[in-house]
């Protein structure tokens, strides 16, 4: 068996070997991004959104919540619009395009904060569940299985009835229900985890149950987590604009891409900018978050070869 | 089989029992229904109302009275029987169960529809975008890819700005004729059927890199014959828990598409029940959802055993 295996890595031959040279992590990862011209327009596309929304107040051109009424229902410059408003503005007189970038700010907090409350609740009930087994693991995963059971986005409008809107409350609504992915997975990775080697040692030197989960089993997970979370912000930015589009999302007078949208339905026949530009801003982000997390599922995926 | 059924049926009862008692709290929790409900009523009759209506009890009454009301069938003051009553929809002044139920057909109807366009359309081009190669299969998988990205409230827009506003071949919104349900369900159809594609098609590609296909090959069958005799059995697994996850999702798609197309399902009375805090009627729903989608995971547990029979389940 043994002189099997060195009869096997002599094989190798050079040239095979030189290909073999991305090493750590980061290395893979850059290198699996930036040879691969989607998954490199998309990072761009998506730190573009990121400093959008970052420096919003910076770059929106007008207030995005100021009425004006005398200029309602401009059409985008091209179109014959007012100078100065280049996407036009809607029904109450408020600059499109200012009310598109302040509109950024809420479907990334919303994808990015949720995800986060997802991942950690996520990842340490899922590691709980597997490392103690037993009684504890029954109960965090009937309520795992519960929850799979039920629709995301009936529950968020079924508890947004309850509590009420606003957008602290979406992301911990959206949040706190989107763990159930990652304690499944997380779970059954720890379960394959506990009989290593490495954990056998890390007991022997007197490493605590918290340390051995967190700090040495948790890395492990941490780049399917990575690749799980990506879709998630996806899906996060989609429902977040489906509340909003249903009237349930941030309350208004916020700009969000939702009730952008929702506005723009009622004004079809006469204005369609005020329904096209939101939708093509939550395609683009969600086909860019999309196309990274295919990536990076790729270059996680050990059969890829860089 | 027996054992499978019991096992989704327990995962039934507990997804109920938690949705149902989250959501009781949490509606009694936030303000007085009654208010709410009435809007600007006298504090005479408010409080008149609250009693007559059953607030005023201790939320441990209210709560058993929920739970009695629920599992107990019995005949109301109409002589009508009452079961699976979760109270009178505070609106309609009817079993919220019945205003519910009034409505489910239509959704159903426009689930059922979006699902079986999905299906036929979505697994065909993900077997033919596996099986050639060139231009067409990469258009495919790329128009897949932002089919997948869109909001379908925003594709439906798009649909209506083109059919109903510019071209004024079909009807905006609304319920009744053939032509009503064209754009509904294409949006409602347009995720699934992407989704289906992209699956389909790398669940063959997979597929047709395992030995077993090489072997048929070597045995000198068609290529056809090899594709669909061999690979397509093996690759429909996949497919078919996802076609199962479509099914029991479709009903919370419906929500949105429903608001969009002013389509008379529950899915919009799951919006304005929201709006108006007709909570029973908002139970009702979520009950009627989770059963669909518990009988659709037991759906595809079934179909699992009978396309692969290595399958147990214990």
């Amino acid at each position: 068996m043994a002189s099997n295996t060195m009869a096997q890595v002599q094989a190798i031959d050079q040239p095979a070997l030189k290909k073999v040279r991305v090493r750590t992590f980061g290395d893979r990862l850059r290198r699996g991004i930036f040879t691969h011209a989607p998954a490199t327009i998309s990072l761009f596309v998506i730190i573009f959104f990121a400093l959008v929304a970052i420096f919003a107040p910076l770059i929106a051109p007008h207030d995005p919540i100021k009425v004006d009424i005398i200029k309602r229902l401009q059409p985008p410059v091209w179109q014959g619009g007012l100078p100065g408003y280049i996407l036009g503005t809607d029904q109450m007189g408020r600059d499109v395009l200012s009310r598109l970038i302040y509109g950024t700010r809420v479907s990334l907090q919303v994808g990015f904060f949720a995800t986060i409350i997802s991942v950690v609740l996520g990842a340490t009930l899922g590691i709980i569940a597997g490392f103690y087994g037993g009684r504890l693991d029954d109960i965090i995963m009937r309520l795992n299985d519960m929850q799979r059971a039920f629709p995301f986005l009936v529950l968020a409008i079924a508890i947004i009835a309850a509590v009420g809107q606003g957008l602290d409350k979406l992301i911990i609504v959206l949040g706190v229900f989107g763990w159930s992915n990652y304690g499944r997975f997380v779970r059954g990775e720890v379960l394959g985890l506990r009989e290593k080697e490495f954990v056998e040692a890390a007991r022997t030197i007197g490493a605590s149950n918290a340390r051995i989960m967190f700090q040495h089993m948790l890395p492990n997970v941490t780049s399917t987590l990575l690749v799980l979370s990506s879709f998630s912000v996806a899906a996060l930015i989609i429902a977040e604009s489906s509340l909003s589009f249903l009237g349930l999302g941030v309350p208004l007078p916020t700009p969000s891409w939702g009730n952008m949208l929702s506005d723009g339905r009622e004004y079809m026949e006469t204005a369609w900018w005020l329904a096209i530009f939101p939708g093509i801003a939550i395609g683009i982000i969600v086909l860019a978050v999309n196309v990274l997390g295919d990536r990076l599922r790729d270059i996680f995926d050990a059969r890829t070869t860089l | 089989m027996a054992r499978l059924i019991v096992n989704r049926l327990i995962q039934l009862v507990f997804v109920i029992v938690a949705v149902s008692s989250l959501l009781f709290v949490l509606m009694r929790a936030s303000g007085d229904p009654v208010s709410v409900l009435y809007g600007d009523i006298d504090n005479e009759t408010r409080l008149k109302l609250r009693k007559e209506l059953g607030f005023d009890d201790p939320l441990i009454v209210q709560y058993g009275r929920f739970w009695g009301d629920l599992l107990i069938p019995k005949f109301d003051a109409r002589g009508n029987l009452r079961w699976f009553d979760f109270g009178d929809s505070l609106r309609a002044r009817r079993p919220a169960m019945q205003v519910v139920l009034d409505n489910l057909g239509n959704t159903v109807q426009l689930a059922l529809v979006s699902l079986v366009l999905a299906v036929i359309v979505g697994i065909p081009l993900g077997i033919f975008s596996a099986i050639t190669r060139g231009l067409p299969s990469v258009f495919f998988m790329l128009m897949a890819l932002i089919l997948q990205s869109t909001p379908s409230f925003f594709l439906g827009i798009i649909l209506v700005l083109i059919f109903a506003v510019q071209l004024r071949v079909l009807p905006p919104f609304g319920y009744g004729t053939p032509a009503h349900y064209i754009m509904p369900a294409i949006c409602l159809a347009a995720f699934p059927m992407a989704r289906l594609a992209r699956l389909m098609r790398s669940a063959l590609l997979d597929v047709m890199s395992l030995d077993y296909i090489r072997t048929a090959r070597a045995k000198g069958l068609s290529n056809s014959m090899v594709i669909i005799r061999h690979a397509l059995r093996n690759a429909m697994i996949p497919i078919v828990t996802a076609i199962g996850l479509d099914i029991a999702f479709l009903l919370s798609g419906s929500v949105i598409i429903e608001n969009l197309f002013a389509w008379p399902g529950i899915g919009r009375q799951l919006v304005t029940s929201t709006f108006t805090r007709d909570y029973n009627v908002v139970q009702s729903i979520v009950f009627i959802i989770a059963i669909w989608i518990v009988a659709a995971f037991l759906l595809v547990d079934i179909t699992y055993k009978w396309i692969d029979p290595r399958i147990k389940y214990d």
